[in-house]
């Protein structure tokens, strides 16, 4: 798109150096107490400047120079919030591995790649409709058909096929 | 990533990957309908890339154990939004800190889905409006309030503040003059129509002749030219109560409008196209209303799947 006003432009490396001078330590800080852990508030703050530099499109479409801080602490909020996202995925995760019989469990190759292909799907049905993201599971990867998944849910067939339909296109849209 | 560099998909070229991608998986495809699928793919490059797209998000889901994955998908979300909402309201004092940069803030993106409508408080007391599928960032400064449309349509009232207040979309700005007013962004560009009092439109063009308008006048803008005002349609704010609004309404002119809240593809075929209605219909269950439709009108609606709808004249 030529000459869109409102995209983010990468910061040109000399200011995004001097936003990171004045800011880093504030920024670390400001997680610190959200995540109450010195070590990984240290490694988001190094995140969110690492998506500055790369003009990564998760991030507010704000000059980003007006008021730095309040554009830091954006682009931080959205990492802070992926970052509890991921814990809480892992933490279910390794409950369900528990329940697992010892003989079904996945190797440690096959876990690092499920617990990755995991985190990609669960990151594309983040914000979902409750329902449309229940449908998309049970079709998907739990491999029911239509009909079923209409009865156990209450709903028609026809609806249980177009929240499919919506959930992939995010999905596609997002990957 | 090496596809950070490409620009997104579009919606609607990702929405008909995925229709043609749930024909084929349905085994239900016809050998016609998987070679209109295979020439869907090579139209265009975009087709071939959402193709490719969905292809790999049916593979990296069907790779997944279903004991293992879905007790980890299925976890309550509730908890999860609940987590992130406390880590980010913790610590008043740290709050406070960064209350004065809060000030000029970006305060959010808002999105509302296909079908869906979003009634949004302004933070200055004004009341917004978001129709079907639309995308929004509110910036409240100290110096403006700004409201940037990205895609789809909204209604917004405006609060007398000392502060002045805009709309802006890829063609321009908007500026309102104690208002209530609808934009729309589409292919053919930002449509205004003021429900109330004026507004003053300035294309993003230097040279652009900045286009005043009254209440009950609408006008499109590109970047460049904004149309002379004409008389609004009654009922413009039909949507915002969750109503469509037709008057002598040609049915393609009228299922394009409707296909706007419902996902997938309307199609209005053959003699159909030029029959008229009017009415005021329902938005929130499109599916009734096209049933509706073979009762007012003489035609029949075909369902190939849900999201694939064709309206065509009835066989006598």
């Amino acid at each position: 798109m030529p000459g869109n006003p409102f995209a983010l432009p990468p910061l040109p490396p000399t200011q995004l150096d001097s936003l990171y001078g004045a800011h880093r330590g504030w920024l670390a800080h400001w997680l610190q107490r959200r995540l109450g852990n010195a070590s990984e508030a240290a490694d988001l703050a190094q995140d969110t400047f690492a998506r500055l530099l790369a003009g990564s499109p998760v991030q507010p479409q704000t000059p980003a120079l007006r008021s730095p801080k309040a554009y830091l602490a954006t682009v931080a909020k959205h990492l802070l919030i992926n970052h509890l996202r991921r814990h809480s995925l892992e933490q279910a995760w390794l409950a369900a591995l528990a329940e697992v019989p010892e003989q079904h469990a996945p190797s440690a190759e096959q876990q690092v790649e499920i617990l990755q292909a995991l985190q990609a799907v669960d990151a594309m049905l983040d914000g979902l409709k409750p329902k449309v993201r229940t449908v998309f599971i049970m079709a998907q990867i739990e491999g029911y058909p239509y009909a079923e998944i209409a009865t156990l849910l209450g709903i028609g067939e026809r609806s249980v096929k177009r929240y499919m339909a919506e959930a992939l296109t995010e999905c596609v849209l997002l990957s | 990533m090496s596809s950070a560099a490409a620009a997104p998909l579009s919606r609607k070229v990702a929405r008909e990957a995925v229709e043609w991608y749930l024909l084929e998986q349905s085994g239900q495809a016809t050998p016609d309908d998987l070679a209109a699928s295979a020439n869907w793919r090579t139209r265009d490059p975009e087709h071939a890339r959402a193709w490719a797209k969905v292809q790999q998000v049916g593979k990296t889901t069907g790779m997944l154990p279903s004991a293992l994955a879905a007790p980890v998908l299925r976890r309550p979300q509730r908890r999860v939004a609940m987590q992130a909402l406390l880590a980010l309201m913790l610590a008043p004092g740290a709050w406070l800190l960064v209350r004065s940069d809060l000030l000029t803030n970006t305060l959010a993106d808002y999105h509302s889905g296909v079908g869906e409508r979003r009634d949004i408080r302004l933070p200055d007391g004004g009341r917004l409006v978001l129709n079907t599928d639309s995308a929004l960032d509110i910036a409240y400064t100290q110096n403006e309030r700004l409201l940037t449309l990205r895609r789809g349509e909204l209604l917004v009232e405006t609060q007398a503040d000392p502060r002045p207040f805009f709309v802006a979309t890829r063609h321009g700005r908007i500026r309102a003059l104690g208002t209530r007013f609808i934009v729309r962004l589409d292919e053919q560009g930002s449509h205004v129509t003021v429900l109330e009092h004026a507004v003053e439109i300035t294309p993003r063009a230097p040279s652009a002749t900045i286009r005043r308008l009254q209440a009950g006048q609408q006008s499109c803008f590109n970047d460049s030219h904004a149309d002379l005002p004409m008389p609004a349609p009654l009922q413009a704010d039909a949507w915002s109560r969750g109503m469509l609004a037709a008057n002598n309404m040609r049915l393609d002119a009228f299922a394009t409008e409707l296909a706007r809240y419902r996902p997938g593809l309307l199609r209005v075929e053959g003699s159909a196209a030029s029959l008229r209605l009017s009415g005021a219909f329902q938005l929130d269950d499109t599916d009734t209303v096209l049933e509706n439709l073979t009762r007012i009108l003489p035609v029949e609606v075909l369902y190939r799947t849900p999201y694939w709808v064709t309206i065509i004249a009835r066989q006598k």
